[in-house]
């Protein structure tokens, strides 16, 4: 009582620190599965690096004959630029592995991270609690949905950057990897970060509406997947060039979906009477 | 005497709470199933329809002649029979394989939404205090809880299952040749791989949930477990059985082999040169080898002759497969189940404030 | 009441002998030794965190005992005949918040042989609780009375309730207490209720159990215990509160005057001293301020000693 009268703008600081005592446990494995992530891909990608210089082969089409002075032997005989392009071919399936897992980040950032965190509040009633506290209630969703969202973009930034440099130097070595296919595309550049900001507010948005934890996570799940498919049907797929026009515009498309859904949310929270 | 009525009494009561807590999950649950045995049903009749009117029904692209016509090469050929096959190729080929992932999704699912909430969630919100003083007892009400969700599971991945495999089927006898059988599309999506795997699945989020006593992190934990388990039964799978070895001539030609075998066998389990024993030496040992000329020399250390050999699994090993993955996950399921009975009984939970 | 056995159980509802329960903080409860006869109506008292939850939780079997035994009606919490002759109320009052008030008596119906369906329904209608509303959306009063319709429903022979009354308003809790105890006469219902407020349970206890420290302070009939003690006041020196081998309980000292509650039946406590009997609130407070005085267990509430397990 007789205590110093706290300043508001530490209030500021003080959701701050709530927000991250709420989400330690999974901001510290977010981060583990990172580095264990960013580790598999910087080794991954120094290999393949390494086999297309060595075995001269930068810029080849898989199975491609001949290319860069090299040819195979006639009758299917063993020559040096077969083994090279077997070799090349088994750096496939962990790029396209890994492509998937990255894709699941943003769902799982959405049903994991963005449905919970207003619908449990909702749920479990918390909100009364932390409404009646002096911060208003914007700058509680602003502290609430800015500190995961901020580890989860700056997570997958980090994702997306690392598999786009593993990824790029082979964009046009493997012939039927597509790369305006979900896999690599949205798995790649700021169509990845952007995707990862959509499905987040996405998952608020429904956890707003729904007010029910579980409900909402599924449906999360199902809306994103549905997204992600909806996504790939619809993209255009330039013959030649456009491959960042492409990106950054859906990028941008996702981008303002998630504002349209923000605001929808700081709206809904503002009315919704306690 | 009051302990017997208690029993039998409590037995129908208690299906009618479960049923009552899970309705959501059960009409979700059956308008899913609903509107998946649909789609595979429509596409299936679709995909016969197409190959009956354009002649190819029954006849898979590997062979030769189709009815006295001759099959062009299916990948490079031209030719109204060539067209087909590419229809089939480009249309349903990715709706089949599409298709398969979603059914594979199922079990992941089950485990994370409907099984590990099942018991942390009662076990979060404390609403386990409420049912475990009812007069039936603890283990009772386990079994209701998870006799409901098994039985609604089991009953809507065997339809889709057994729809599956018949889609699966016909189009794997025209086409498809290079998917193969043994990896988790069509494998696991298809057949009891897929209702015992959900079975399974279920049970692992249960036990996590029963473990963990939080939602959230019990539905990510399973989401790991179940990926885990995934990987797995795919590492596990080739070695279920033992496979068949196919050698080649003397001039490591497969020609003699008839070429059916190729196309309906799972591939690729291992292959190499024979030595002049017999002895294998499977194609990795010289993987180090750093041109043709290496590998070649290599080989011929290891004392390889020109016979070359691989290890498959032939066609008919398609349901034993199935039938041996479906008991160890129905095993590892009863385990985990039996794990669940002993933590409920033996452990009365030590939440409570003091 | 008579126990299948035919033996001395039937009579205590509720007997504890060396009862310990450890968690990972510590004991918060240990050697806890009493036995409540069937059909009192038991005030479970001591402050905040002093193993009143883990005693009734041990009762209801939602614990399991670190050392010692706990027997219900002459039964482990754990078997069958004790699990249908208990109902609880938790501190809480966990309930399903998606099921209705009628959902959530069916449930009672369905788990419960013995289910009394007018008997819930009339301390839900008691309460002005509409039967079609969601249990989520119940003010916490109102939750609390379709807790304790559950409990009253199941005719349970034993009623642990945790704190029942805490979020009523006074006039509700007058309403529900009345419609409780009414139910308890009725069926000769054995009642527990844990509190840290005694006013909440004046006049309605006939045995107390005072629990202090995760141990047993007071255990007994209520006027036993009461008549057990005398209130001394006295000049502040030259007096001695425990000649004559009286057990101090607690002394205050206001000014120069001496203010001790001492345990004395019969025995004239001497000279000098203003002797009165203490209310049962100035004996409970008496020994909460004193955590060093002895125990009292009454006669009728001792534990028969012939089985101690550790």
């Amino acid at each position: 009582m007789s205590g110093t009268v706290t300043e508001t703008t530490s209030t500021t600081r003080g959701l701050l620190w709530l927000a991250w005592r709420r989400h330690r446990a999974a901001l510290t494995a977010g981060g583990a599965l990172l580095l264990a992530l960013a580790g598999y891909v910087l080794y991954q990608r120094a290999g393949m690096v390494a086999l297309l210089h060595d075995r001269n082969i930068a810029g080849c089409r898989i199975w491609q004959n001949p290319c860069n002075g090299m040819r195979f032997a006639p009758h299917d005989a063993p020559s040096p630029l077969r083994d090279a392009y077997e070799r090349l071919d088994a750096h496939r399936p962990p790029l396209l592995v890994t492509g998937w897992l990255l894709l699941a980040v943003p769902v799982l950032i959405g049903t994991f991270v963005g449905a919970p965190l207003l619908a449990r509040e909702l749920e479990s009633g918390t909100y009364k609690m932390v409404w009646s506290q002096s911060a208003s209630r914007t700058r509680w969703l602003a502290a609430l949905l800015g500190v995961p969202l901020t580890a989860a973009v700056a997570g997958t930034t980090a994702l997306s950057a690392l598999f786009t440099w593993w990824w790029w130097p082979a964009r046009d070595q493997f012939a039927h990897l597509d790369r305006y296919a979900t896999v690599p595309f949205d798995a790649v550049g700021p169509a990845a970060v952007a995707l990862t900001v959509l499905s987040f507010f996405l998952g608020a948005a429904l956890g707003l509406l729904i007010a029910r934890t579980l409900p909402a996570m599924a449906a999360t799940l199902a809306v994103t997947a549905g997204l992600l498919t909806a996504l790939g049907a619809l993209r255009p797929h330039p013959r030649d060039g456009g491959f960042w026009w492409v990106q950054w515009t859906q990028a941008g498309l996702c981008l303002a979906l998630a504002a349209a859904l923000a605001a929808f949310c700081v709206r809904r929270i503002r009315r919704r009477p306690v | 005497m009051t302990a017997r009525t208690v029993l039998t009494e409590g037995a129908t009561g208690v299906l009618w709470l479960v049923r009552r807590q899970q309705r959501a999950f059960l009409w979700t649950f059956a308008a899913l199933v609903v509107a998946l045995a649909g789609y595979i049903v429509w596409q299936r009749v679709e995909m016969v329809g197409y190959l009956r009117d354009h002649g190819i029904d029954g006849c898979a692209d590997w062979r030769t002649y189709c009815r006295g016509k001759r099959i062009s090469d299916p990948v490079r050929g031209s030719g109204p029979l060539a067209d087909a096959y590419f229809h089939v190729y480009d249309v349903y080929r990715p709706r089949l394989l599409d298709t398969g992932r979603l059914l594979l999704a199922l079990p992941v699912v089950a485990g994370v939404f409907v099984g590990a909430p099942l018991i942390a969630r009662e076990l979060e919100s404390g609403t386990y205090r409420l049912v475990w003083t009812q007069s039936v007892s603890r283990t009772r009400w386990l079994a209701a809880r998870l006799a409901l969700p098994t039985a609604a599971l089991v009953v809507g991945t065997a339809i889709l299952a057994a729809l599956y495999t018949w889609w699966w089927r016909t189009a794997r006898a025209i086409t498809l040749t290079d998917v193969a059988w043994g990896t988790s599309v069509p494998f696991d999506a298809s057949g009891p791989a897929l209702v015992s795997l959900t079975v399974l699945c279920f049970l692992l989020g249960v036990a996590l949930g029963l473990v963990i006593r939080r939602t959230l992190p019990a539905m990510a934990a399973t989401l790991a477990a179940t990926a885990g388990v995934r990987y797995g039964l795919g590492v596990l799978r080739p070695r279920l059985m033992p496979t068949r070895t196919l050698v080649s001539a003397a001039d490591g030609d497969f020609g003699a082999i008839p070429r059916h075998v190729f196309s309906t066998s799972w591939r690729g389990m291992s292959n190499g040169y024979l030595t002049r024993s017999g002895g294998k030496i499977p194609w990795d040992r010289c993987s180090s080898a750093d041109s043709a000329d290496a590998t070649e020399r290599c080989f011929t250390r290891l004392g390889s002759t020109g016979r070359a050999y691989e290890d498959i699994h032939p066609a008919s090993h398609f349901w034993p497969l199935q039938w041996i993955e479906a008991g160890i996950c129905l095993a590892a399921a009863l385990a985990l189940a039996a794990f669940c009975a002993r933590w409920i009984r033996r452990r009365p939970t030590g939440r409570a404030a003091a | 009441m008579t126990d299948e056995n035919g033996d001395i159980a039937g009579s205590s509802a509720l007997e504890a002998t060396g009862l310990g329960r450890k968690y990972r903080r510590g004991w918060a409860l240990r050697d806890v030794a009493f036995r409540l006869p069937a059909g009192c109506v038991c005030a479970l008292v001591g402050p905040n965190g002093s193993g009143k939850s883990t005693l009734l939780s041990l009762a209801a079997d939602l614990l399991a005992p670190t050392t010692g035994i706990l027997r219900i009606f002459g039964h482990a919490p754990s078997a069958p005949e004790a699990r249908a002759r208990i109902a609880f109320v938790a501190q809480d009052k966990p309930l399903y918040p998606r099921f209705t008030v009628a959902d959530t008596l069916r449930l009672g119906r369905e788990l419960n042989p013995r289910w009394d369906q007018r008997a819930a329904e009339r301390v839900v209608a008691e309460a002005d609780v509409p039967l079609a509303a969601r249990v989520g959306s119940l003010s916490g009063g109102q939750r609390t009375c379709v807790a304790l319709a559950l409990a009253l429903g199941k005719r349970a022979e034993l009623l642990l309730l945790d704190e029942p009354m805490s979020d009523q308003d006074p006039l509700r809790r007058r309403r529900m207490m009345g419609a409780l105890m009414a139910e308890a006469a009725e069926h000769g219902t054995t009642v527990v209720i844990s509190t840290h407020v005694l006013a909440e349970l004046d006049g309605v206890c006939d045995h107390l159990l005072l629990i202090g420290d995760g141990r047993i302070r007071l255990a007994g009939e209520s006027d036993a215990i009461q008549s057990a003690h005398r209130l001394i006041t006295g000049a502040r020196d030259g007096l001695d509160p425990g000649a004559g081998g009286h057990t101090v309980v607690e002394r205050r000292t206001t000014g120069r005057q001496l203010t001790a509650l001492v345990r004395s039946a019969t025995a004239p406590v001497g000279d000098g001293w203003i002797v009165r009997e203490p209310s049962l609130e100035d004996v409970l407070l008496g020994y909460l301020r004193s955590p060093d005085a002895p125990p009292l267990i009454t006669a009728g509430a001792r534990a028969s000693s012939r089985d101690v397990v550790r």
